[in-house]
Protein backbone atom coordinates (compact mmCIF):
# COMPACT_ATOMS: atom_id res chain seq x y z
CA UNK A 1 0.00 0.00 0.00
CA UNK A 2 1.31 3.46 -0.87
CA UNK A 3 2.72 5.47 2.03
CA UNK A 4 1.24 8.93 2.58
CA UNK A 5 3.47 11.68 4.01
CA UNK A 6 2.05 13.80 6.83
CA UNK A 7 3.14 17.01 8.49
CA UNK A 8 3.23 16.00 12.14
CA UNK A 9 5.01 19.02 13.58
CA UNK A 10 5.47 22.68 12.67
CA UNK A 11 7.15 25.67 14.27
CA UNK A 12 8.07 29.21 13.39
CA UNK A 13 9.97 31.58 15.67
CA UNK A 14 9.24 35.28 15.93
CA UNK A 15 10.84 37.16 13.00
CA UNK A 16 12.53 40.56 13.25
CA UNK A 17 15.83 42.19 14.11
CA UNK A 18 16.78 40.02 17.07
CA UNK A 19 20.57 40.06 17.62
CA UNK A 20 22.35 37.51 19.78
CA UNK A 21 21.56 34.22 18.02
CA UNK A 22 23.54 32.57 15.22
CA UNK A 23 21.98 30.84 12.20
CA UNK A 24 22.50 27.49 13.96
CA UNK A 25 20.81 28.85 17.09
CA UNK A 26 17.73 29.81 15.05
CA UNK A 27 17.69 26.45 13.28
CA UNK A 28 17.97 24.57 16.58
CA UNK A 29 15.25 26.66 18.20
CA UNK A 30 12.82 26.02 15.34
CA UNK A 31 13.76 22.33 15.16
CA UNK A 32 13.19 21.82 18.86
CA UNK A 33 9.79 23.48 18.72
CA UNK A 34 8.69 21.45 15.67
CA UNK A 35 9.81 18.19 17.30
CA UNK A 36 7.89 19.09 20.45
CA UNK A 37 4.84 19.88 18.32
CA UNK A 38 5.15 16.45 16.67
CA UNK A 39 5.57 14.73 20.03
CA UNK A 40 8.96 13.37 18.97
CA UNK A 41 12.49 13.63 20.33
CA UNK A 42 15.53 14.16 18.13
CA UNK A 43 16.84 10.56 18.32
CA UNK A 44 13.60 9.41 16.67
CA UNK A 45 14.36 11.41 13.53
CA UNK A 46 15.89 9.36 10.71
CA UNK A 47 16.45 12.15 8.18
CA UNK A 48 17.51 15.80 8.65
CA UNK A 49 17.35 18.28 5.77
CA UNK A 50 18.55 21.82 6.50
CA UNK A 51 18.61 24.91 4.32
CA UNK A 52 21.64 27.09 3.71
CA UNK A 53 22.29 30.25 5.72
CA UNK A 54 24.09 33.15 4.02
CA UNK A 55 25.56 34.29 7.35
CA UNK A 56 27.01 30.87 8.13
CA UNK A 57 28.01 29.28 4.85
CA UNK A 58 28.64 25.99 6.68
CA UNK A 59 29.52 23.12 4.35
CA UNK A 60 27.33 20.63 6.25
CA UNK A 61 24.31 22.46 7.68
CA UNK A 62 22.25 19.31 8.31
CA UNK A 63 25.05 17.41 10.05
CA UNK A 64 25.97 20.31 12.30
CA UNK A 65 22.30 20.85 13.18
CA UNK A 66 21.74 17.15 13.83
CA UNK A 67 24.67 17.10 16.22
CA UNK A 68 23.46 20.24 17.98
CA UNK A 69 19.97 18.88 18.65
CA UNK A 70 21.04 15.34 19.47
CA UNK A 71 19.87 13.60 16.30
CA UNK A 72 21.83 10.78 14.64
CA UNK A 73 19.91 10.39 11.38
CA UNK A 74 20.53 7.82 8.67
CA UNK A 75 20.09 10.57 6.05
CA UNK A 76 21.26 14.20 6.31
CA UNK A 77 22.03 16.89 3.76
CA UNK A 78 21.88 20.62 3.16
CA UNK A 79 19.76 22.19 0.43
CA UNK A 80 20.15 25.40 -1.60
CA UNK A 81 17.40 26.61 -3.92
CA UNK A 82 17.10 30.23 -2.80
CA UNK A 83 13.65 31.20 -1.56
CA UNK A 84 12.24 27.88 -2.80
CA UNK A 85 14.54 25.93 -0.49
CA UNK A 86 11.93 25.29 2.21
CA UNK A 87 9.45 23.74 -0.20
CA UNK A 88 12.16 21.91 -2.14
CA UNK A 89 13.17 20.36 1.20
CA UNK A 90 9.54 19.51 1.96
CA UNK A 91 9.22 17.83 -1.45
CA UNK A 92 12.37 15.82 -0.77
CA UNK A 93 11.11 14.82 2.69
CA UNK A 94 7.82 13.69 1.16
CA UNK A 95 9.68 11.61 -1.44
CA UNK A 96 11.83 9.96 1.26
CA UNK A 97 8.74 9.06 3.26
CA UNK A 98 6.75 7.85 0.25
CA UNK A 99 9.68 5.70 -0.86
CA UNK A 100 9.89 4.12 2.56
CA UNK A 101 13.44 5.39 3.07
CA UNK A 102 12.57 7.50 6.11
CA UNK A 103 9.70 7.55 8.60
CA UNK A 104 10.38 10.89 10.32
CA UNK A 105 12.12 13.73 8.47
CA UNK A 106 13.08 17.02 10.09
CA UNK A 107 13.15 19.98 7.68
CA UNK A 108 14.71 23.21 8.97
CA UNK A 109 15.60 26.76 7.93
CA UNK A 110 16.92 29.53 10.14
CA UNK A 111 19.29 32.47 9.91
CA UNK A 112 20.43 35.65 11.61
CA UNK A 113 20.02 37.30 8.22
CA UNK A 114 19.25 40.77 9.64
CA UNK A 115 21.74 41.07 12.48
CA UNK A 116 24.45 38.64 11.33
CA UNK A 117 25.66 40.91 8.51
CA UNK A 118 25.35 44.47 7.24
CA UNK A 119 22.53 45.41 4.87
CA UNK A 120 25.04 46.07 2.08
CA UNK A 121 26.66 42.69 2.63
CA UNK A 122 23.27 40.99 2.47
CA UNK A 123 22.38 42.83 -0.75
CA UNK A 124 25.73 41.86 -2.30
CA UNK A 125 25.37 38.20 -1.32
CA UNK A 126 21.82 37.90 -2.63
CA UNK A 127 22.71 39.73 -5.88
CA UNK A 128 24.86 36.71 -6.82
CA UNK A 129 21.73 34.88 -7.98
CA UNK A 130 22.34 37.10 -11.02
CA UNK A 131 24.82 36.22 -13.76
CA UNK A 132 28.40 36.84 -12.62
CA UNK A 133 29.47 38.41 -15.95
CA UNK A 134 26.28 39.60 -17.62
CA UNK A 135 24.11 40.91 -14.76
CA UNK A 136 25.87 41.46 -11.43
CA UNK A 137 28.59 43.83 -12.82
CA UNK A 138 25.84 46.07 -14.20
CA UNK A 139 24.64 46.76 -10.67
CA UNK A 140 22.11 43.94 -10.56
CA UNK A 141 20.54 43.31 -7.15
CA UNK A 142 17.59 41.15 -6.20
CA UNK A 143 15.27 44.17 -5.87
CA UNK A 144 16.53 45.42 -9.25
CA UNK A 145 15.87 42.08 -10.98
CA UNK A 146 12.32 42.00 -9.58
CA UNK A 147 11.87 45.68 -10.45
CA UNK A 148 12.65 44.84 -14.07
CA UNK A 149 10.00 42.12 -13.89
CA UNK A 150 7.60 44.62 -12.30
CA UNK A 151 8.12 47.18 -15.05
CA UNK A 152 7.37 44.59 -17.71
CA UNK A 153 4.37 43.29 -15.74
CA UNK A 154 2.86 46.75 -15.31
CA UNK A 155 3.44 47.64 -18.97
CA UNK A 156 1.98 44.37 -20.23
CA UNK A 157 -1.23 44.88 -18.29
CA UNK A 158 -1.48 48.67 -18.56
CA UNK A 159 -1.18 49.05 -14.78
CA UNK A 160 0.54 51.50 -12.42
CA UNK A 161 2.51 50.88 -9.20
CA UNK A 162 -0.65 51.71 -7.24
CA UNK A 163 -2.15 48.54 -8.68
CA UNK A 164 0.44 46.32 -6.92
CA UNK A 165 0.36 48.19 -3.59
CA UNK A 166 -2.89 46.56 -2.32
CA UNK A 167 -0.98 43.28 -1.99
CA UNK A 168 1.39 44.88 0.54
CA UNK A 169 -1.57 46.45 2.35
CA UNK A 170 -3.46 43.14 2.55
CA UNK A 171 -0.49 41.23 3.93
CA UNK A 172 0.26 43.93 6.48
CA UNK A 173 -3.33 43.73 7.68
CA UNK A 174 -2.71 40.02 8.36
CA UNK A 175 0.53 40.67 10.26
CA UNK A 176 -1.08 43.23 12.55
CA UNK A 177 -2.63 40.38 14.55
CA UNK A 178 0.10 37.74 14.09
CA UNK A 179 2.29 37.17 17.15
CA UNK A 180 5.97 37.37 16.21
CA UNK A 181 5.50 39.35 12.98
CA UNK A 182 8.36 41.69 12.00
CA UNK A 183 6.18 44.57 10.73
CA UNK A 184 2.81 45.22 12.38
CA UNK A 185 1.91 48.87 11.75
CA UNK A 186 -1.10 49.08 9.39
CA UNK A 187 -0.34 50.69 6.02
CA UNK A 188 -2.34 52.13 3.12
CA UNK A 189 -1.79 52.24 -0.62
CA UNK A 190 -0.69 55.88 -0.19
CA UNK A 191 1.93 54.76 2.36
CA UNK A 192 3.33 52.26 -0.16
CA UNK A 193 3.47 54.89 -2.91
CA UNK A 194 5.07 57.45 -0.56
CA UNK A 195 7.77 55.08 0.68
CA UNK A 196 11.26 55.62 -0.73
CA UNK A 197 12.10 54.10 -4.09
CA UNK A 198 14.33 50.99 -3.91
CA UNK A 199 14.37 49.97 -7.57
CA UNK A 200 11.55 51.64 -9.48
CA UNK A 201 8.73 50.80 -9.80
CA UNK A 202 9.29 48.99 -6.46
CA UNK A 203 9.33 51.07 -3.30
CA UNK A 204 10.33 50.14 0.24
CA UNK A 205 6.88 48.83 1.16
CA UNK A 206 6.76 46.69 -2.01
CA UNK A 207 9.78 44.83 -0.57
CA UNK A 208 9.99 42.36 2.31
CA UNK A 209 12.16 43.25 5.29
CA UNK A 210 15.29 41.27 6.21
CA UNK A 211 14.75 39.38 9.47
CA UNK A 212 16.28 36.98 11.97
CA UNK A 213 14.35 33.80 12.73
CA UNK A 214 13.69 30.20 11.83
CA UNK A 215 11.06 27.64 10.93
CA UNK A 216 10.87 23.86 10.90
CA UNK A 217 8.50 21.03 10.02
CA UNK A 218 8.48 17.31 10.74
CA UNK A 219 7.27 15.04 7.92
CA UNK A 220 6.24 11.54 8.99
CA UNK A 221 4.89 8.29 7.63
CA UNK A 222 2.85 8.01 10.82
CA UNK A 223 -0.59 9.56 10.43
CA UNK A 224 -1.13 13.17 11.48
CA UNK A 225 -3.97 15.62 10.95
CA UNK A 226 -2.45 17.18 7.81
CA UNK A 227 -1.32 15.07 4.85
CA UNK A 228 0.92 16.22 1.99
CA UNK A 229 -1.04 14.97 -1.01
CA UNK A 230 1.09 16.48 -3.76
CA UNK A 231 4.43 18.18 -4.36
CA UNK A 232 5.95 19.56 -7.55
CA UNK A 233 8.95 21.51 -8.74
CA UNK A 234 10.13 23.31 -11.85
CA UNK A 235 13.54 24.81 -12.64
CA UNK A 236 13.42 26.59 -16.03
CA UNK A 237 16.23 29.16 -15.78
CA UNK A 238 18.59 30.71 -13.26
CA UNK A 239 19.13 34.19 -14.67
CA UNK A 240 16.52 36.81 -15.45
CA UNK A 241 18.04 37.28 -18.89
CA UNK A 242 17.03 33.69 -19.73
CA UNK A 243 13.57 33.77 -18.12
CA UNK A 244 10.54 33.00 -20.26
CA UNK A 245 8.07 35.43 -18.72
CA UNK A 246 5.15 33.40 -20.05
CA UNK A 247 6.39 30.13 -18.52
CA UNK A 248 8.52 30.82 -15.44
CA UNK A 249 7.89 27.43 -13.86
CA UNK A 250 5.30 28.30 -11.21
CA UNK A 251 2.44 26.81 -13.22
CA UNK A 252 4.43 23.65 -13.93
CA UNK A 253 5.36 23.12 -10.26
CA UNK A 254 1.81 23.75 -9.08
CA UNK A 255 0.28 21.58 -11.80
CA UNK A 256 2.48 18.66 -10.79
CA UNK A 257 1.47 19.06 -7.14
CA UNK A 258 -2.23 19.46 -7.96
CA UNK A 259 -2.21 16.49 -10.34
CA UNK A 260 -0.60 14.25 -7.75
CA UNK A 261 -3.22 15.36 -5.20
CA UNK A 262 -6.10 15.09 -7.65
CA UNK A 263 -6.93 18.72 -6.89
CA UNK A 264 -7.05 22.04 -8.74
CA UNK A 265 -6.73 25.72 -7.83
CA UNK A 266 -10.47 25.93 -7.28
CA UNK A 267 -10.27 23.42 -4.43
CA UNK A 268 -7.87 25.51 -2.32
CA UNK A 269 -9.28 26.84 0.96
CA UNK A 270 -6.13 28.55 2.23
CA UNK A 271 -2.87 29.43 0.44
CA UNK A 272 0.67 30.50 1.23
CA UNK A 273 2.43 31.95 -1.81
CA UNK A 274 5.96 33.40 -1.82
CA UNK A 275 5.92 37.19 -1.67
CA UNK A 276 9.43 38.63 -1.55
CA UNK A 277 8.03 41.65 -3.42
CA UNK A 278 4.50 42.65 -4.32
CA UNK A 279 5.22 41.81 -7.95
CA UNK A 280 6.49 38.34 -6.98
CA UNK A 281 3.16 37.54 -5.39
CA UNK A 282 1.15 38.98 -8.29
CA UNK A 283 3.09 37.05 -10.93
CA UNK A 284 2.97 33.78 -8.99
CA UNK A 285 -0.75 34.02 -8.25
CA UNK A 286 -1.47 34.73 -11.89
CA UNK A 287 0.81 32.11 -13.43
CA UNK A 288 -0.43 29.40 -11.05
CA UNK A 289 -4.00 30.36 -11.94
CA UNK A 290 -5.37 31.79 -8.71
CA UNK A 291 -5.92 35.17 -10.41
CA UNK A 292 -6.68 36.38 -13.92
CA UNK A 293 -3.52 37.94 -15.41
CA UNK A 294 -3.15 41.55 -14.29
CA UNK A 295 -5.73 41.35 -11.50
CA UNK A 296 -3.89 40.14 -8.38
CA UNK A 297 -3.65 43.64 -6.96
CA UNK A 298 -7.29 44.36 -7.66
CA UNK A 299 -8.22 41.08 -5.98
CA UNK A 300 -6.24 42.16 -2.91
CA UNK A 301 -7.96 45.54 -2.88
CA UNK A 302 -11.34 43.81 -3.07
CA UNK A 303 -10.56 41.72 0.01
CA UNK A 304 -10.27 38.36 -1.75
CA UNK A 305 -7.13 37.43 0.24
CA UNK A 306 -8.51 38.43 3.66
CA UNK A 307 -9.07 35.74 6.29
CA UNK A 308 -12.77 35.92 5.49
CA UNK A 309 -12.15 36.34 1.76
CA UNK A 310 -12.62 33.78 -1.00
CA UNK A 311 -8.90 32.84 -0.98
CA UNK A 312 -7.27 33.47 2.42
CA UNK A 313 -3.63 34.10 1.49
CA UNK A 314 -0.41 34.45 3.47
CA UNK A 315 -2.55 34.85 6.58
CA UNK A 316 0.50 35.23 8.84
CA UNK A 317 1.57 38.33 6.91
CA UNK A 318 3.93 36.70 4.41
CA UNK A 319 7.49 37.73 3.75
CA UNK A 320 6.26 41.27 3.20
CA UNK A 321 5.16 41.67 6.83
CA UNK A 322 5.82 38.57 8.96
CA UNK A 323 9.34 38.95 7.59
CA UNK A 324 12.08 37.16 5.68
CA UNK A 325 14.96 35.37 7.42
CA UNK A 326 15.98 33.44 4.29
CA UNK A 327 15.04 29.75 4.09
CA UNK A 328 12.87 30.00 7.20
CA UNK A 329 10.96 32.89 5.62
CA UNK A 330 9.68 30.72 2.80
CA UNK A 331 8.84 27.98 5.31
CA UNK A 332 6.66 30.27 7.43
CA UNK A 333 3.98 30.06 4.72
CA UNK A 334 4.01 26.27 5.08
CA UNK A 335 3.80 26.46 8.87
CA UNK A 336 0.89 28.91 8.61
CA UNK A 337 -1.10 26.80 6.13
CA UNK A 338 -0.65 23.69 8.30
CA UNK A 339 -1.71 25.69 11.35
CA UNK A 340 -4.81 26.91 9.51
CA UNK A 341 -5.68 23.38 8.34
CA UNK A 342 -5.38 22.20 11.94
CA UNK A 343 -7.83 24.92 12.98
CA UNK A 344 -5.20 26.11 15.44
CA UNK A 345 -4.59 29.67 14.21
CA UNK A 346 -6.52 31.29 17.06
CA UNK A 347 -7.51 34.87 16.30
CA UNK A 348 -6.11 34.45 12.76
CA UNK A 349 -8.15 31.33 12.04
CA UNK A 350 -9.71 31.18 8.60
CA UNK A 351 -13.41 30.41 9.03
CA UNK A 352 -15.17 27.36 7.63
CA UNK A 353 -12.69 24.65 8.70
CA UNK A 354 -10.34 24.79 5.66
CA UNK A 355 -9.42 21.33 4.36
CA UNK A 356 -7.24 21.97 1.31
CA UNK A 357 -4.11 24.11 1.50
CA UNK A 358 -1.56 25.13 -1.12
CA UNK A 359 1.95 26.47 -0.63
CA UNK A 360 4.43 27.78 -3.22
CA UNK A 361 8.03 28.95 -3.00
CA UNK A 362 10.16 30.83 -5.54
CA UNK A 363 13.95 31.04 -5.52
CA UNK A 364 16.33 33.32 -7.39
CA UNK A 365 14.56 35.52 -9.93
CA UNK A 366 11.49 33.35 -10.47
CA UNK A 367 14.10 30.64 -11.10
CA UNK A 368 13.31 27.73 -8.76
CA UNK A 369 9.69 26.79 -8.07
CA UNK A 370 8.29 24.31 -5.58
CA UNK A 371 4.64 23.71 -4.64
CA UNK A 372 2.78 21.52 -2.19
CA UNK A 373 -0.85 20.58 -1.66
CA UNK A 374 -1.78 19.82 1.95
CA UNK A 375 -5.06 18.32 3.07
CA UNK A 376 -7.06 17.34 6.09
CA UNK A 377 -8.23 13.89 4.90
CA UNK B 1 29.12 47.51 -29.69
CA UNK B 2 28.09 43.97 -30.53
CA UNK B 3 26.70 41.59 -27.92
CA UNK B 4 27.51 37.88 -27.79
CA UNK B 5 24.82 35.24 -27.83
CA UNK B 6 24.48 31.53 -28.53
CA UNK B 7 22.67 29.73 -31.33
CA UNK B 8 21.91 26.05 -31.58
CA UNK B 9 23.19 24.77 -34.97
CA UNK B 10 20.68 21.92 -34.82
CA UNK B 11 17.31 23.48 -33.90
CA UNK B 12 18.06 27.20 -34.29
CA UNK B 13 17.17 28.23 -30.72
CA UNK B 14 19.03 31.33 -29.55
CA UNK B 15 19.85 32.58 -26.07
CA UNK B 16 22.18 34.99 -24.25
CA UNK B 17 23.84 33.31 -21.28
CA UNK B 18 26.68 30.93 -22.26
CA UNK B 19 25.56 27.30 -22.13
CA UNK B 20 27.31 24.06 -22.99
CA UNK B 21 24.18 22.59 -24.60
CA UNK B 22 20.91 23.66 -26.18
CA UNK B 23 18.08 23.43 -23.60
CA UNK B 24 15.66 22.26 -26.30
CA UNK B 25 17.63 19.60 -28.22
CA UNK B 26 20.95 19.19 -26.39
CA UNK B 27 23.25 20.10 -29.30
CA UNK B 28 26.47 22.04 -28.70
CA UNK B 29 25.85 25.75 -29.43
CA UNK B 30 27.92 28.20 -31.44
CA UNK B 31 28.74 31.74 -30.26
CA UNK B 32 27.51 34.63 -32.42
CA UNK B 33 27.57 38.41 -32.22
CA UNK B 34 24.39 40.46 -32.09
CA UNK B 35 24.22 43.94 -33.59
CA UNK B 36 23.37 45.67 -30.30
CA UNK B 37 20.10 47.02 -31.72
CA UNK B 38 16.89 46.20 -29.94
CA UNK B 39 13.74 47.25 -28.10
CA UNK B 40 13.44 48.00 -24.37
CA UNK B 41 11.46 45.24 -22.61
CA UNK B 42 11.93 46.31 -18.97
CA UNK B 43 13.45 49.29 -17.16
CA UNK B 44 14.26 50.18 -13.56
CA UNK B 45 15.86 53.18 -11.90
CA UNK B 46 17.83 51.53 -9.10
CA UNK B 47 18.46 53.51 -5.89
CA UNK B 48 21.41 51.88 -4.08
CA UNK B 49 21.89 52.27 -0.33
CA UNK B 50 24.92 54.42 -1.12
CA UNK B 51 25.84 56.13 -4.39
CA UNK B 52 23.88 57.62 -7.26
CA UNK B 53 20.81 56.03 -8.87
CA UNK B 54 21.39 54.18 -12.15
CA UNK B 55 19.18 52.69 -14.84
CA UNK B 56 18.99 48.98 -15.66
CA UNK B 57 17.18 47.67 -18.73
CA UNK B 58 16.31 44.41 -20.39
CA UNK B 59 16.49 44.76 -24.15
CA UNK B 60 15.02 42.37 -26.71
CA UNK B 61 17.75 42.36 -29.35
CA UNK B 62 16.79 42.14 -33.00
CA UNK B 63 18.48 38.72 -33.17
CA UNK B 64 15.76 37.32 -30.90
CA UNK B 65 17.65 37.18 -27.59
CA UNK B 66 17.35 39.29 -24.44
CA UNK B 67 20.21 41.24 -22.86
CA UNK B 68 20.59 43.17 -19.62
CA UNK B 69 22.35 46.50 -19.73
CA UNK B 70 22.65 49.93 -18.26
CA UNK B 71 20.80 52.81 -19.91
CA UNK B 72 21.77 56.47 -19.99
CA UNK B 73 18.25 57.47 -18.97
CA UNK B 74 14.95 55.86 -17.96
CA UNK B 75 14.00 54.93 -21.52
CA UNK B 76 10.36 53.81 -21.75
CA UNK B 77 9.49 50.20 -22.58
CA UNK B 78 9.14 49.85 -26.36
CA UNK B 79 11.91 52.35 -27.17
CA UNK B 80 14.31 51.36 -29.97
CA UNK B 81 17.83 51.42 -28.50
CA UNK B 82 21.43 50.70 -29.50
CA UNK B 83 24.18 49.35 -27.24
CA UNK B 84 27.40 51.23 -26.60
CA UNK B 85 30.23 50.57 -24.16
CA UNK B 86 30.47 53.00 -21.23
CA UNK B 87 32.74 52.41 -18.23
CA UNK B 88 33.18 48.85 -19.46
CA UNK B 89 29.44 48.12 -19.33
CA UNK B 90 27.00 47.65 -22.20
CA UNK B 91 24.90 50.81 -22.05
CA UNK B 92 21.83 51.43 -24.18
CA UNK B 93 20.65 54.74 -25.58
CA UNK B 94 17.78 55.55 -27.97
CA UNK B 95 18.78 54.58 -31.51
CA UNK B 96 19.80 57.62 -33.55
CA UNK B 97 20.14 59.82 -30.45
Amino acid sequence: MAITAHVAGVAVTPFGRQPGRSALDWQAAAAGAALADAGLVAPEIDAVICGYATTSGHLMPADVLAERIGARPAIAHGTSAGGATGLVMLAQAVRLVRAGDARAVLVVGGEDRASGQTGESSTRTLAQVGHAELEVPLGGTVPAYYALLASAYLARHGLAPADLAPLAVALRSHAVTTPGAHLTTPITVDDVLASRPIAEPLRLLDCCPVSDGGAAVVVTAAPARVAVTGVGEAHRHQHLTEADLTDLGARRAASTAFARAGRSVGDVDVAGVYDSFTVTLAMLLEEIGFCTPGTAGADAAAGRFARHGALPLDTHGGLLSYGHCGVGGGMAHLVEVVTQLRGAAGARQVPGAPRVGFVHGDGGVMSAHASAVLEVP
Amino acid sequence: MTLAHDECPSCGLRWTVPRTGCPRCGAAPRRLSASGLGTVAAVSVVHPASGEPYVLVLVDLDEGVRAMGRARSAVPIGTRVRAGLEDGRPTFAPDGA
